[in-house]
């Protein structure tokens, strides 16, 4: 029981970094596979530039529940950190519940995307995988999303409702590194 | 209300309550296709499909790449070599900041990260010699803007990836600008030291220990060599390249210079995780991107432009403005998504070149780095050196002429920029 646990803590706390991390390293590999075998063995492979292409998408959604936690998504907080507490509050509430529906929204049209491409079998060209498998990270995604943000909640209330939910005084320094840019 | 000022309306306000960017875009979509009756299933089309395309990979490989040289050991070297060309002049720390921000902005595709590992390193030795805080952290932010502008550029990629250009020629096109920025940085940060009396000079010119530090840190060097040579040489692809970077990069670090650790493999990978995620806001601006077509925004943009004035230097101008306005709190990579498709069309009607949008495009958001409230590299040199972001912003503002110089330069004298990517490609039929 103790051992469930403990797995459970560290899925908790490295799940989608691990699964993350390890996409990224297919991404990576997988195209300069593809260098290595047209230079040094003279053969062109098609397969890869596929098989990196969905764990890119994986890579992004995993990244994107875990940037959740990390507070790491880029959010206009001008309008609101200004405001005294209370009415702060009550915005960020609001602006959470449409983060939190807009998560669900895409849950259930991503299952109903899933539902579509189970009724018909998409093969990918190269791979010659069923599309709906890699597809399905659309919802698989958003639903690791809406729990973070649930999880945000549990904690602010564990912690005695104290601060903003999700917003404390290192958002704003979390903004600092928006690396993609 | 028209059905465009709803959907506006619906994004300025989910904004303002701190939704988050990727978020607010999203439910903007979901009220944009109920308004025109489009199926939803469109959100979750696009959520795995614009992420897919080929050249998007180069972006989190280049980040990864550029990470493992910082901790690898490859940012030291560059600095040392920049210390050796430029480190003789009045506030010489100062100086090698902007060169070696130049030489890490060929390696790493991303504004943020040039001042991060440059400005890591710069910064306690500018502090050390007496710079004040502010023009330390000033310095080394504006200067790792150009991170966004030399190549490889993550927002040149992304640019080509919305407006369907060809990523080498737009990626050429932005050498001239970038280099043109270097030289005024240079003046004005050397303008300033000089007033201010920052730093003194280092050691005379000299080309042995130049030749010293270039030998040592030849590795260094030979990465941009391998990346854009292989990209112009037409041996690899943009995004084959970015994997180069990363192997070339793991290699140096490990066997090499020996610096880098499998603990800083494992951080740079969860670096590049967090990262990663961000590119989420793709996918809801794309299908902003596709519905914009329906409600004729562009054709809206530019009669609204066409009623202002029909002279491309003002129009150029206005969109400018609008551009750097918008980059103060909008975040590049959705700027860049967002307003390419709405703008381009109406500029290509009169005869703007996509390329050198794209590169003004670029540069307007590179601005929008060193301007509060949402300013990358601000951000990072405030952690740097441990002061207010508004107090960078306000060191940074003289810093920012030579990016608003330039851009200006890019109107007037478009020819600069097409240089190269038509000496290299031919001139496009126009």
């Amino acid at each position: 029981m103790a051992q469930a646990a403990g797995y459970l803590r560290f899925i908790e706390k490295h799940g989608e970094e691990v699964v993350c991390g390890f996409m990224l390293t297919v991404v990576s590999t997988c195209v300069f596979a593809q260098v290595v075998s047209r230079y040094v063995f003279g053969t062109a492979i098609t397969w890869t530039e596929e098989m990196a292409g969905f764990a890119m998408v994986w890579a992004v959604y995993m990244g994107a529940s875990l940037g959740v936690r990390e507070r790491f998504h880029i959010r206009i907080v001008i309008g609101i950190i200004f405001l005294p507490r209370i009415l702060a509050l009550v915005a960020i509430l609001i602006g959470d519940a449409l983060w939190m529906a807009f998560n669900l929204f895409m849950v259930w049209q991503g299952w109903l995307y899933k539902i579509l491409m189970w009724e018909q079998v998409y093969i990918s060209p190269s791979l010659g995988v069923d599309q709906k498998w890699p597809q399905s990270i659309v919802f698989i995604g958003y639903i690791l999303i809406s729990a973070r943000v649930v999880q945000i909640y549990v904690r602010w209330f564990q912690d005695g409702c104290k601060g903003l939910p999700g917003l404390g005084k290192e958002v704003l320094s979390r903004q600092e590194e928006v690396p993609g840019s | 209300m028209s059905d465009m000022s709803i959907v506006i309306l619906t994004f300025v306000v989910v904004t303002l309550l701190g939704v988050p960017l990727y978020a607010a875009v999203g439910i903007t979509v979901v009220v944009a296709l109920f308004l025109i009756d489009i199926p939803y299933t469109l959100l979750a089309q696009t959520g795995f499909t614009a992420l897919q395309p080929f050249p998007l990979l180069t972006i989190p490989m280049f980040v990864l790449a550029g990470r493992l040289m910082e901790t690898g050991g490859m940012a030291t070297r560059i600095i040392a070599i920049a210390n050796s060309l430029v480190g003789a002049y009045k506030g010489s720390l100062a100086l090698v900041t902007v060169v070696a921000c130049m030489f890490f902005a060929a390696l790493c595709g991303s504004g943020p990260a040039t001042t991060a590992a440059i400005g890591s390193v710069t910064i306690p030795s500018m502090l050390r010699e007496g710079y004040s805080k502010r023009f330390a952290a000033a310095v080394s932010a504006s200067a790792g803007a150009l991170g966004s502008m030399i190549p490889p550029s993550n927002l040149l990629i992304i640019y080509c990836l919305v407006a369907e250009e060809s990523i080498p020629r737009v990626f050429l096109a932005g050498f001239v600008p970038g280099i043109f920025v270097t030289i005024l940085l240079l003046l004005m940060a050397y303008g300033i030291c000089y007033f201010r009396g920052f730093g003194g000079g280092g050691e005379k010119f000299s080309l042995k220990p130049m030749l010293r530090a270039v030998w040592s840190g030849i590795w260094a060097i030979l990465a941009p060599v391998i990346i854009l040579g292989g990209i112009y040489g037409g041996i690899f692809t943009p995004t084959e390249a970015a994997s180069v970077a990363v192997f070339y990069a793991l290699f140096v670090g490990l066997f090499i210079y020996r610096e880098l650790t499998l603990e800083k493999i494992i951080s740079a990978l969860r670096f590049t995780a967090l990262m990663a995620g961000i590119l989420i806001i793709i996918t809801p601006s794309l299908a902003f991107g596709q519905l914009m077509a329906f409600y004729d925004t562009p054709e809206l943009v530019s009669n609204a432009l066409a009623a202002i004035t029909d002279d491309p230097f003002w129009v150029m101008i206005i969109i400018g403005l609008i551009l750097i306005a918008v980059g103060t709190f909008m975040e590049s990579l959705a700027q860049v998504v967002l307003f390419t498709p709405m703008f381009l069309p109406g500029l290509k009607e009169m005869g703007i070149d996509p390329v050198v949008f794209g590169v003004f495009m670029v540069m307007s958001c590179e601005i929008g780095f060193l301007t509060p409230p949402l300013g990358g590299n601000l951000n990072v040199a405030a952690r740097l050196t441990g002061i207010t972001i508004e107090d960078v912003s306000v060191g940074v503002l003289p810093l920012i002429i030579p990016y608003v110089i330039v851009m200006y330069l890019m109107i007037v004298w478009p020819e600069a920029i097409l240089f190269l990517p038509d000496l290299v490609y031919g001139a496009r039929p126009t």
